[in-house]
């Protein structure tokens, strides 16, 4: 009888422990997602594409090749950048005017070498900018093949 | 069963069922935490690596300041910034050419003058540069401004750039004039004539070779490129 009883309050402190540990497991699993959602939302805050009054505003020109200072070995060299999609583009050396016009924000152009220093100017008017330019130069080094 | 049995089993049986899920946050964080550590590691280590072969490639110019036995001194600016440079010159190694043209023509060491502006590739050994090959060569300026005057008669233009530096340009026959076709945006040939105030001008100059009897910021023009202020991009 009282082997019963003993066995019967034993299933009831099983039970009782198995409900509040599946209570609180599902208090820590809840928590979590909720600081994982936060998380991301902040991520995604930072991240987040600059206002329509931004937007209006150009980027900066930017030039991801060739390193400014450079050596060059061959008798081009290809630009590769960024700046405002539509911008019409001067690129000008010591020996050649160029232009063109960007498709989309990313640009590249060949660009022929003088033997020696060559000072690549380059200068984007972004579209609706009225002619305010962006600027940027920099100077490569073609010293040829002996 | 006590009342304290019943509690420790209770608790027994919660921890059981917690445990697993802590367990599960816990892995997560220390696994983040390493992907991150070796992600930095193998940052610093590209950064590193791109640094020294970028320190292998590097050239210097400069203008000559000092000519001695085997070293010259030369003075770089960058800007405003002005860097000095010791060059070494070994007889048997180093090679030194001017940069006539599309050609270079190879020079001796007592053919370097002071006043030369000269294009130097080497290491960087304790502040002196030994020198693989040195060049002589053509300094240029090639810039972006806008026309505030113009002259018919004298053939000049006076120009301020956007960072306020003034320039006078004088045009000659040599001058190779270029100007936008704002209709198809092609560049054309053009003449001084077409050229009027407020117009933008692409324009290069040779500090080397500035032409005779110029003041501070006048040179010849060796090439421009105009874009009509009407130029608006559609």
């Amino acid at each position: 009888m009282q082997y019963r009883f003993m066995k019967k309050e034993t299933s009831v402190a099983v039970g009782m422990g198995i409900v509040f540990g599946l209570l609180f497991s599902f208090l820590v699993i809840a928590n979590t997602q909720k600081n994982q959602s936060v998380s991301q939302k902040t991520a995604n805050q930072k991240t987040r594409p600059v206002t329509t009054e931004q937007q209006t505003t150009t980027q900066p020109i930017t030039i991801s090749e060739p390193n400014d200072g450079a050596i060059i070995v061959g008798t081009s060299v290809t630009i590769k950048g960024k700046t405002d999609k539509n911008s019409f583009v001067v690129v000008q050396t010591q020996i050649a005017d160029m232009s063109f016009v960007t498709k989309s924000e990313d640009f590249e152009y060949k660009v022929p070498l003088a033997l020696g220093e060559n000072v690549i100017h380059i200068s984007a008017y972004p579209k609706g900018s009225n002619g305010k330019i962006q600027e940027k130069e920099l100077r490569v080094y073609h010293i040829g093949t002996n | 069963m006590k009342t304290t049995e019943k509690i420790l089993v209770s608790c027994m049986v919660a921890c059981l069922c917690v445990a697993p899920v802590l367990a599960i946050d816990a892995t997560g964080s220390a696994t983040s935490s390493i992907d991150k550590d070796a992600k930095l590691l193998i940052e610093k280590l590209a950064t590193k690596v791109e640094e020294t072969r970028k320190k292998d490639q590097k050239a210097y110019v400069g203008v000559i300041t000092k000519v001695q036995e085997s070293i010259v001194s030369i003075s770089s600016m960058n800007g405003t910034d002005e860097k000095k440079y010791s060059i070494k010159i070994d007889d048997t190694l180093t090679a030194i050419f001017r940069i006539v043209g599309t050609a270079k023509k190879e020079l001796k060491k007592t053919d370097l003058k002071v006043g030369d502006y000269i294009l130097v590739t080497g290491q960087m050994l304790d502040d002196t540069l030994e020198a693989n090959e040195i060049y002589i060569d053509e300094q240029f300026i090639v810039q972006t401004a806008k026309i505030m005057e113009l002259s018919k008669t004298d053939f000049y233009l006076k120009v301020i750039t956007y960072d306020k530096d003034e320039y006078t340009l004088d045009i000659q026959n040599s001058t190779r004039q270029f100007m936008l076709n704002v209709k198809t945006k092609e560049i054309e040939k053009s003449g001084f004539t077409k050229i009027k105030e407020g117009d933008t001008v692409h324009f290069v100059v040779s500090k080397t070779n500035p032409g005779a009897r110029k003041e501070k910021n006048r040179y010849d023009a060796v090439r421009i490129f105009v874009v009509p202020q009407e130029f608006a991009v559609l």
